[in-house]
């Protein structure tokens, strides 16, 4: 077990946005977080790399606890993300902000070494001819890939990664999808917030399901999927819920 | 971040030390006194660029330690006797300990707070010193004359002054240089394009900024002292003067912030057109309004500064000009 989240409660005055949830990821595995807007999953990211301390309960990381602490310290623990709203540092050029995200991160690399870290994630996700362009000049599916570079030129152990196939085109997904299995194969922990269901049936070994801060799921993504619970999660009406899952199969 | 490295520093600081030299070589005394006070503004636009062009902090009120430098340098001086170059390490040391406790907290701040609070902490020290009696109040304080002769005289302090106001500078430009290729520079642009990621992937920007901040301190406290010593008056308008703090941020933005060279452009630029404006009959009246317009000018089209709009246009630059 890689990642346990205990019981972690964060609200903001009296929105309780996070309410008791509970679920481990294993080593090695793709966990799909999914859930309406508002449920909680993007704060729960927040919970777990340190931005907004959780009011209860503990986050532990590789067997040491992690609650509480600051984001950076965390990040220097392997943990990387990668932004829902695309956050490219503008002014610095693509290979740069790459390198920002190996130099800093859980290996503590020199700048050469890092600069060579940047190079092979870049060639990777085909941004390697855009190296020594302003970061901001890129177009939205070469931001969406940037942001992806550098939690991955971390090395991170664990990445979380909020909706990054949304806004891309399919082939672009497609793209992408290649890059979540070949971290598989490397062995990266992946939690990924995703709403594209198909996305998720793909590459997601387990799905835990939020609604209102709370889990109301967990497993695997066909038998998610199919859970009146969810469905109802979505749709909002328990009867509507029933007949379209009847109407479904 | 670029791999070909053109040797920029050694020819920055070739040029540099020629046009230090040239002053000597030709024994022209007023171009060495328009000089020293060029190698001053290089000092203090370079070290404000730390801060403000590599960090994204405007330091409003950055002339606060070329104040605390020259007062802690000249104390030093008039009260031990300690020798110029001593007193103005010693002088710089403690202006820039004062900076490590200013910026603990203030760096907390963002954007215009922080400016604001910069200022703040300028004018509250200019009204301290005011009031301080040991550092001789609103009077300030002025070196009796036999001082110089420890130097052979003060045609000779006056030299020695220039070669040291020569050596900050160009400490001033390599530190800059250095910061700027250095991973930890490269922490400081992270947090000046976006601190909440800088942290996220594993940056202590509280860390980075405080560090910068008292760096960016130092320079323009041995300035301080080097301008005092030659002077050999200090008072408290003139060590905590705000425009002269504005001044600097002004070569800044004209040269190009978050470069090396920009500062220096910038410096030279602008002490060149003050020069040619004032003494130029006809346009002499309007010196500021000429350069307040010239500013505006660049604020509004040449966002980038000089050597960043040169950087952008002409992207073989980058390897060049930094």
């Amino acid at each position: 077990m890689i990642l346990q989240v205990d019981a972690v409660t964060v609200r903001f005055g009296g929105l309780v946005a996070c309410d008791a949830a509970t679920f481990a990821v294993e080593e090695g595995e793709i966990l799909g977080l999914i859930g309406p807007n508002g449920a909680g999953k993007t704060t729960l990211f927040n919970a777990i790399n340190g931005v907004h301390r959780p009011r209860s309960g503990r986050i532990v990381f590789r067997r040491e606890e992690i609650t509480g602490l600051r984001p950076f310290q965390v990040a220097r623990r392997g943990v990387a993300r990668a932004y829902q709203v695309v956050r490219p540092l503008n002014d610095l050029s693509v290979i740069a902000n790459v390198t920002v995200g190996a130099c800093f991160g859980r290996e503590n690399l020199s700048l050469g070494a890092a600069r060579t870290v940047a190079e092979e994630v870049l060639a990777s996700l085909g941004l390697a001819d855009k190296a020594e362009v302003p970061a901001g000049k890129l177009n939205v599916a070469q931001k969406k890939r940037l942001e992806l570079g550098r939690a991955l030129a971390a090395r991170p152990a664990l990445l979380l990664a909020d909706e990054v196939l949304a806004g891309l085109n399919p082939q672009e997904v497609s793209a992408m999808l290649a890059v979540f299995r070949s971290l598989r194969e490397r062995g990266v922990t992946v939690i990924m917030i995703e709403h594209l269901m198909h996305a998720v049936m793909n590459v997601c070994d387990r799905v835990v399901v939020l609604d209102y801060g709370k889990k109301i799921a967990e497993g695997s993504p066909q038998v998610v999927s199919s859970d009146p619970k969810v469905v109802e999660a979505y749709l909002g009406d328990p009867k509507a819920a029933q007949r379209f899952l009847e109407e479904a199969t | 971040m670029i791999r070909v490295r053109a040797p920029f520093l050694p020819a920055l600081l070739v040029v540099l030390a020629v046009v230090a030299a040239l002053p000597l070589a030709v024994n022209n005394n007023s171009l060495r006194e328009e000089l020293f006070l060029m190698f001053m503004l290089i000092t203090l636009a370079s070290s404000i660029n730390i801060i403000m062009g590599y960090t994204g902090y405007v330091s409003f009120g950055h002339i606060v330690f070329f104040g605390l430098g020259g007062y802690f340098a000249f104390y030093l001086m008039q009260n031990f006797n300690a020798h110029f170059l001593v007193a103005a390490l010693a002088g710089a040391i403690p202006a820039s300990a004062i900076a490590l406790v200013i910026g603990v907290p203030i760096l907390r701040l963002r954007g215009a707070y922080f400016a604001l609070a910069t200022i703040g902490i300028n004018e509250a020290m200019r009204t301290a010193i005011n009031n301080f009696e040991p550092f001789g109040g609103a009077v300030g304080m002025f070196f009796n004359f036999s001082v110089y002769d420890t130097y052979g005289g003060a045609r000779n302090a006056a030299l020695l002054a220039y070669g040291v106001m020569v050596v900050v500078a160009l400490a001033t430009v390599t530190t800059s240089y250095l910061i700027r290729r250095s991973k930890f520079g490269l922490s400081l642009m992270a947090i000046r394009e976006d601190q909440d990621v800088a942290m996220v992937v594993g940056i202590d920007p509280a860390r980075a900024k405080v560090v910068a901040y008292v760096i960016s301190s130092f320079f323009p406290a041995l300035a301080g002292a080097t301008f005092f010593f030659k002077n050999g008056i200090i008072e408290p308008g003139v060590a905590f003067d705000l425009l002269r703090s504005i001044e600097s941020l002004v070569m800044c933005v004209l040269g190009g912030t978050g470069t090396v060279a920009g500062p220096i452009v910038g410096a030279a630029l602008y002490e060149w057109l003050r020069g040619f404006l004032i003494t130029t009959p006809a346009l002499a009246n309007f010196q500021l309004f000429l350069a307040g317009l010239l500013l505006l000018v660049v604020v509004l089209f040449v966002t980038a500064g000089l050597v960043g709009w040169l950087r952008n246009r002409y992207p073989v630059l980058r390897a060049y000009i930094q």
